[in-house]
């Protein structure tokens, strides 16, 4: 594979593992290796008795209680299962601006977290997404389905316009197994959070959201006069720039950033914002250690 | 509003192309860059707000500062002056010719030169046509009217500060040809008595200056001698700091006599000296101090009478209260002559006949009781017995303080003085007459002066009375005294003499003019004429010692620094205005574009 123009240079891997040690001091949380369900069931940690009912699984009964009290006791074990994982990329066009691009941060985070997954044996799917699912790289469990990910990453490339929801739809119309959905995006959906949100939370899956702005999102170095022309749809604004303008583009990049973050708020989910220019990795630790994406 | 840069014409199409090329740039602006931005999400909420509502206004008000700012910078350049374009200019000046004006700057020139220089930089600056009446503050100049700038300039050049007097505001509403709204512009230093107009342009060529002048100098007799002299002078100190003073008094018969002394600022010194020692005649008193910028007020002239000592000849039989009276008088030296060892001869001052009367008039004043017939005299009418003074000019110096109602005259002989005749048209004036009209005393106003009194002391009882000390003494004093020296201001001087010969102190003769009943004679500074005529000889002092006058500082207006004089109080030419108000205007233009606080 040549390294030289993709998007996960030759230190990338070493950097995962670099942040595999890192995280691995803080045990709890969904990406781990052994993630306990809430569900009693078949795993080998002993959790609690409780009286047996019909129609419970004879092979869990404590024989010896039985014998000795002449009561059926059903033991309880915490089950142990792998987390589904499911990694949803934005491949708009709006993503492919910026400098750095916030595509290749985004992937970049999109391989940490995959990794961070495979690692502890959960099971990975990471779908490409813009006016619906682009691409879909199918469930993948363990270290070397890290190299599928990567290729399938690198082969992505921004374009078309923006719809989460219908996006969400087409990802999650086939039923799936309840899981993690990480979704890495810029969130600039002219139909908004709020629906897609709305639709996802019915099934019941939990949502870590990180979106990625560049710093000419954030801080805009614009002439007096400009054309703006937006990257999805091609329209244009003619603006006469002034400081009360960026003022105001500023509070309302601020006011969606808090829409947002009410939306997942509001739902026990996880929001994060990161700048296209900042260290994939650090923005991820700070995920997971202060935004307790990993609990 | 007129330009005096370029024509009328001119300066139009000049403003016309800026307003073009301010427009043409804003026009010809270079078309916006294009940015691609991830999504016009963010920015259209923004733009629905904000943009759409400021914009249209903004590039108006934008492209109506900039063609504000480029015609201000243009008009400015072109030198606008008041005033309807094309038309002549009409302007007021009022040139301060106040004496303070020729007070001496720091630079050594006049206030008064800088006011001229200042009047020839602002009517240098006019347009062809403008109409200027030019007018002096001491009325100096004349009826003024409106004229050609070169013709205002020319009458500037002929002014000069007057040497006294106090400035006053002309009627410039009475000028003729002025209309309301006639600008009228001061040059002037402010030294006046009342406020200036609020609404007049100021020129203000006023800097504090140093200055110590005399403000009174007289000579007068020692109360306790009339025969001892002294001079009472007094020295002001206008400037800011103390001022060491030489004061000297000048005369005939002596050297000067000097006094040092220090006068502090703005304060004022008194003090007397002898002047006996003097020969009578003029005395001049001069001030010298440092640094001191005003000349008008540091000499003063005052009048040492000449005969301090009066020889008195009494030529009589013998009488002995008469006598006895002249000899109370400690100013006269009497001497006792009879008649008829009497003649004319030198060393007599005054003299004074009881009952007796030369043949040839004296050269001196002469004083006759009771005279007989004489050529030299008025005639004398038949004697009258016991007659009554019915009426005499109390005004008379002669008669002042004189009452003649108890003389209890037994005889007496009147005098041929007709009545109703003006004095001026005879040489002998009736002062007292009796009751059937004759006149008991006459006098001559002619030198040398005469008095006649028609009855003798020994015919009446009017030794006894306390009139006749009195009379007396008035008479010697009008005989033989010269009258006081007459004051005027310096300037155009009238002497109260027809046809009068002018003297100054160095015995020479300046021009005059005769008009009827004076004659007048111009004195630049301050002097002491002798005027001679037939009807005597006067001292005129010509000199203002006014202690306003030295306060050459007392100015309403701020000092200019300016060489010309130029500026000071509301003299901001409108040029300078125009480019007040284009910084202001770059100011807000800088606040709305580049601050952006319109947004």
């Amino acid at each position: 594979m040549d390294r030289s123009a993709s998007p996960f240079p030759e230190d990338f891997v070493r950097r995962l593992e670099h942040l595999t040690l890192a995280t691995r001091a803080p045990v709890s949380g969904h990406l781990r290796g052994a993630h306990r369900s809430r569900r009693t069931g078949s795993g080998m940690v002993f959790s609690d008795y409780r009286p047996y009912v019909p129609g419970d699984d004879l092979r869990n009964l404590d024989w010896g209680i039985w014998m000795r009290l002449d009561r059926l006791v059903l033991r309880l074990f915490e089950e142990e299962a792998d987390l589904p994982v499911y990694l949803l990329l934005d491949a708009s066009a709006s993503m492919g601006c910026g400098e750095p691009a916030k595509f290749d941060f985004a992937r970049r985070a999109v391989a940490a977290l995959a990794w961070l997954a495979l690692v502890n044996h959960d099971r990975v799917t990471t779908v490409a997404w813009n006016e619906g699912v682009a691409r879909e790289l199918p469930v993948r469990r363990g270290r070397a389905a890290l190299w599928p990910v990567l290729r399938f990453l690198e082969a992505l490339r921004p374009s078309g316009g923006t719809s989460l929801e219908a996006s969400l739809r087409a990802c999650f119309g086939a039923r799936r197994p309840r899981g993690l959905v990480v979704l890495v995006s810029d969130f600039m959906d002219p139909a908004g959070f709020e629906a897609a949100a709305a639709w996802l939370s019915r099934f019941g899956h939990e949502l870590f959201a990180l979106q990625v702005l560049s710093p000419q999102e954030l801080s805009p170095d614009l002439p007096e006069q400009a054309l703006l022309e937006d990257a999805e749809s091609g329209a244009t604004d003619l603006v006469r720039v002034t400081p009360a303008l960026l003022a105001a583009y500023r509070e309302a990049l601020e006011a969606h950033g808090r829409e947002l973050e009410g939306a997942c708020q509001r739902r026990g989910w996880s929001w994060l914002r990161a700048r296209s220019d900042t260290a994939f990795d650090e923005v991820l630790l700070r995920a997971l250690r202060e935004q307790g994406v990993l609990r | 509003m007129s330009f005096t840069a370029l024509a009328p014409g001119l300066s139009l199409a000049l403003l016309a192309a800026v307003a073009a090329a301010v427009l043409g740039l804003y026009l010809l602006r270079p078309p916006p860059r294009r940015v691609v931005v991830a999504s016009r999400l963010i920015w259209a909420r923004v733009l629905a707000r904000q943009q759409r509502q400021s914009e249209p206004w903004r590039w108006w008000l934008s492209l109506a500062l900039a063609l504000a700012i480029g015609l201000a910078l243009t008009a400015a350049a072109l030198r606008p002056e008041p005033g309807a374009a094309g038309a002549p200019r009409r302007l007021i000046v009022v040139l301060d010719t106040a004496p303070s004006m020729a007070t001496l700057r720091s630079d050594g020139r006049s206030r008064f030169e800088h006011a001229r220089e200042a009047l020839r930089g602002l009517l240098g600056e006019g347009a062809r046509g403008d109409r200027i009446a030019l007018v002096d503050t001491m009325g100096m100049g004349g009826a003024p009217s409106f004229q050609e700038a070169s013709a205002a300039l020319a009458s500037a050049q002929s002014l000069q500060p007057a040497a006294a007097g106090r400035p006053r505001l002309p009627d410039l509403a009475a000028l003729a040809g002025a209309v309301a709204d006639t600008p009228v512009l001061f040059i002037t230093d402010g030294v006046w008595p009342q406020a200036l107009p609020a609404d007049a342009r100021t020129v203000s060529v006023f800097e504090p200056a140093a200055n110590v002048g005399i403000t009174a100098f007289e000579v007068r007799a020692a109360a306790t001698d009339p025969r001892r002299f002294e001079a009472f002078v007094e020295v002001a100190n206008a400037g800011s700091e103390a001022a060491q003073v030489r004061v000297s008094i000048s005369g005939a018969g002596r050297e000067p006599v000097q006094r040092d002394l220090t006068v502090s600022a703005r304060d004022y010194r008194a003090f007397s000296v002898p002047v006996s020692g003097f020969a009578g005649g003029a005395l001049r008193a001069t001030v010298r101090a440092e640094g001191d910028a005003f000349a008008g007020d540091d000499s003063a002239w005052a009048f040492l009478p000449l005969n301090r000592f009066l020889r008195v000849a009494l030529v009589t039989a013998g009488n002995a209260p008469l006598e006895r009276a002249l000899r109370l008088d400690g100013r006269l030296q009497v001497s006792v002559i009879a008649p008829a060892g009497f003649r004319a001869r030198e060393g007599v001052d005054l003299y004074v006949f009881d009952r007796f009367a030369p043949a040839e008039a004296p050269t001196v004043p002469a004083l006759l009781w009771r005279p007989p017939r004489s050529p030299w005299l008025p005639g004398l009418l038949p004697e009258r017995v016991k007659p009554s003074v019915e009426n005499w000019l109390e005004g008379h110096p002669v008669l002042d303080n004189v009452s003649l109602r108890d003389a209890q005259i037994e005889r007496a002989a009147g005098f041929e003085v007709p009545q109703g005749v003006a004095p001026a048209a005879q040489s002998w004036t009736a002062l007292a007459r009796a009751g059937d009209g004759a006149a008991l005393v006459a006098a001559s106003a002619s030198a040398p002066r005469r008095l006649a009194v028609g009855f003798a002391l020994a015919d009446s009882a009017f030794a006894d009375t306390a009139s006749f000390p009195v009379l007396l003494a008035n008479a010697v004093q009008w005989l033989s005294d010269e009258p006081p020296a007459v004051l005027r201001d310096p300037g155009t001087v009238v002497v109260p003499m027809e046809n009068a010969r002018i003297f100054t102190p160095g015995g020479e003769t300046p021009p005059v003019r005769h008009v009827p009943g004076a004659t007048l004679v111009e004195a630049r500074e301050a002097t002491l004429f002798t005027a001679e005529a037939e009807q005597g000889r006067m001292r005129v002092i010509a000199q203002s010692l006014d202690a306003a006058r030295s306060d050459v500082n007392a100015s309403r207006l701020q000092a200019s620094a300016l060489p010309a004089g130029r500026g000071g109080q509301g003299a901001a030419p409108p040029w300078l205005w125009l480019l007040a108000l284009a910084g202001a205007l770059m100011l807000a233009e800088w606040l709305a574009w580049n601050r952006r606080v319109t947004q």
